[in-house]
């Protein structure tokens, strides 16, 4: 009683104070926010649901959005039935190699270009910035005579030259604007310390620029390991197909059938990498690496 | 140990864009160099060409005789302290300050000795060692910049406008630090400012720069009261020196109705001169004095020492000429008549076409090492 007595006053009072106001913005905010997730990660929790709900329950009419019988079974038959482990190695080693490459060979082109301003700067800039225009459609053409006549067809080669040449643009031009806000002083004060070029760069340069190699490496990677139509083509040999590739192709026991657990068990699969790449990676890339070198 | 030499130095991007023109400066050991001029005279670029960081496109630099024009940076044995500080932001205090001695191959007991010698000289607390750049305060990145150019017991110290980032305050602090610290060092320093007052307090020697080329290279008293030209006699000195465009008749300056006599020593008087006089010289006239002028003041400043006063001295032809004087917070000024007093041994006289200074025009070349 006395708890009542006391707290009503107050209530009244101050109302403004105790009740946390009802204003439009706090009701549509966190539904707009529920309806973007959702928008956005419903064909994801529904490839996760398919690969884990039962073949009846998959086919089953009238659609069954809350399965009660959950099985592991398709995971297990990718495994059992095809080299599963295989496609997932040869997507790691095409992407890695292919980030790897285009990082090496991008980070000291945009260094060049932010640091030594060349002559034909503009041009050079202007060239990679149209080459990012072209759709990646519009070389496969040329590109596959020259596999052909290269005899690169079913190899690793074929995958990752074409990999690192269409992910460079993107690589320089992330790593350039970033070197340029490099404070140029930290590389004098390097040189003044006695530091020789190479080992500025190795040394002061490198690990201050690891947040955008970070960043620019998982973009290039993601690119990598996503893309089909190259590796549809150039790879025919099982065992060098990589995961879209070997997803797509996966067949039923008739062909009537289309195996739609395996195929979402894939795409989980062939997904898992990179979501846990980026969440291991968000960590690392943290921002104001480079805080205090300046006056900040 | 080393004296440093500049010989005709000059840096030329293009035929137009020539930020230091022929300087020729030495410092010897234990003499602290200031560059001093407004932004853009080519004194960062005549420390840069020091530290190698530039390359000269002609003239010559040496270090203790020995010929390093072309010599990497890191072969100079030369330490600088950036305006920025530019201490590496992914290395801890420590590893910042031992980094130039890692790569000569120093032994750890050495680098560590030498830090602990240093950190303690610029009282660097033994916790901040583990810290990053980015955990100090703006006082405590310079120091650690300092410390940085000190444990590497360099044979030219450079710094480029250390002070500039601190506060007022604290600025003043590091000021008198910074002067026994490097008093103590016994090796040229070189450093590089636009804050006369920086340029006075801490120097033994200065050299005024103006469109790169060196105006007057001198003591910092002898700056102030021996300007060389107009530009040295505006450039150094708060508040500025009055410098007044006047007309000569025979050996006589006018100014307003009033007749100043040039001194002896000008032997041939040009048409007009620049009569230069440091506001804190103009006193207010007392009954003996002969040279005085009559005016009105119009402006007063009150600076808290003393008072700004502008004065208008009005002349029959109509034009009048205004003269800031420094006088005793004591005393109020409205808008009434004052007559002020000129005395004769604290007026700069100037040619008005080539700025140069009548007094010293002779013997010039002398004093001035270009």
């Amino acid at each position: 009683m006395t708890t009542i007595s006391n707290s009503q006053p107050i209530a009244t009072s101050q109302p403004s104070r105790h009740k946390p106001k009802m204003t439009w913005r706090s009701i549509l905010l966190p539904i707009a926010v529920v309806l973007v997730a959702l928008f956005c990660l419903a064909p994801v929790l529904w490839q996760l649901q398919t690969s884990f709900k039962v073949n009846q329950d998959i086919s089953a009419v009238p659609t069954v959005y809350f399965p009660t019988r959950y099985t592991l079974s398709h995971y297990i038959e990718l495994f059992t039935r095809r080299p599963f482990w295989r496609y997932i190695l040869n997507s790691a080693f095409v992407s890695i190699t292919s980030t790897a490459l285009s990082l090496a060979i991008g980070a000291p082109a945009a260094y060049a270009l932010a640091r030594l301003r060349p002559r034909g700067e503009k041009i050079v800039m202007a060239g990679i910035l149209i080459v990012t225009l072209f759709p990646g459609i519009l070389v496969f053409l040329g590109l596959l005579e020259i596999v052909q006549v290269l005899h690169l067809g079913n190899n690793y080669l074929s995958l990752i030259i074409p990999y690192t040449a269409i992910n460079l643009p993107l690589t320089i031009l992330v790593l350039r604007s970033f070197f340029q806000q490099l404070p140029k002083d930290l590389e004098d004060a390097a040189r003044v310390d006695g530091y020789t070029i190479v080992q500025m760069l190795t040394h002061i340069v490198l690990p201050m620029t690891l947040p955008a190699l970070v960043t620019t490496g998982i973009l290039t990677f993601i690119f990598a390991w996503n893309e089909f139509i190259f590796a549809l083509t150039f790879i025919t040999r099982e065992d060098l197909k990589t995961i879209p590739v070997a997803a797509a192709q996966l067949g039923g026991s008739s062909a009537f059938e289309i195996p739609f657990g395996p195929i979402a068990a894939a795409t989980v699969l062939g997904t898992l990498p990179l979501v846990l790449l980026v969440l291991f990676f968000q960590r690392k890339i943290v921002q104001g690496l480079t805080a205090g070198a300046v006056k900040g | 140990m080393a004296r440093l030499e500049l010989k005709n130095l000059n840096k030329t991007y293009t035929p137009k864009v020539i930020p230091v023109k022929d300087v020729s400066i030495t410092v010897d050991d234990g003499e602290f160099l200031t560059l001093l001029g407004p932004s853009g005279c080519g004194k960062s670029t005549t420390l840069r060409m020091i530290a190698g960081l530039e390359q000269p496109t002609r003239g010559q630099i040496l270090i203790g005789d020995r010929d390093v024009t072309y010599a990497r940076p890191g072969d100079r044995n030369i330490a600088m302290v950036f305006q920025s500080y530019a201490l590496y932001p992914h290395l801890t205090v420590y590893d910042n300050l031992a980094a130039g001695l890692k790569l000569k191959k120093t032994s750890a007991d050495e680098i560590k000795r030498r830090i602990g010698e240093v950190s303690s000289f610029l009282g660097l607390d033994e916790s901040l060692m583990g810290r990053k750049p980015g955990q100090l305060s703006g006082g405590q990145r310079q120091r650690v910049a300092v410390g940085r150019a000190l444990v590497r017991r360099p044979t030219v110290f450079l710094l480029d406008e250390p002070l500039s980032n601190l506060d007022a305050l604290l600025r003043e602090h590091v000021r008198a630090d910074l002067k026994q610290l490097f008093a103590t060092q016994g090796v040229p320093v070189v450093y590089v400012t636009h804050d006369q007052t920086e340029a006075m307090t801490l120097s033994t020697k200065v050299a005024v720069l103006n469109n790169g080329c060196v105006q007057q290279l001198d003591a910092p008293q002898r700056i102030y009261s021996n300007p060389a030209n107009q530009f040295v006699a505006s450039f150094v000195g708060s508040p500025q020196m009055n410098l007044l465009t006047l007309r000569c008749q025979g050996r006589e300056a006018i100014l307003g109705d009033h007749r100043i006599p040039l001194p002896q020593q000008v032997s041939h008087p040009p048409q007009r001169v620049v009569l230069g006089i440091r506001p804190e010289d103009v006193e207010l006239a007392r009954s003996q004095e002969t040279q005085t002028v009559q005016g009105q003041v119009f402006l007063v400043e009150n600076l808290g020492m003393h008072n700004l006063v502008s004065v208008r001295i009005n002349s029959s032809q109509g034009e009048g000429t205004n003269l800031r004087v420094l006088l005793p917070a004591d005393q109020t000024w409205g808008h009434q008549e004052i007559t002020l007093a000129l005395p004769p041994a604290s007026i700069h006289w100037f040619d008005a076409d080539t700025g140069e200074s009548l007094l010293r025009s002779q013997r010039r070349e002398s004093l001035v090492g270009v």
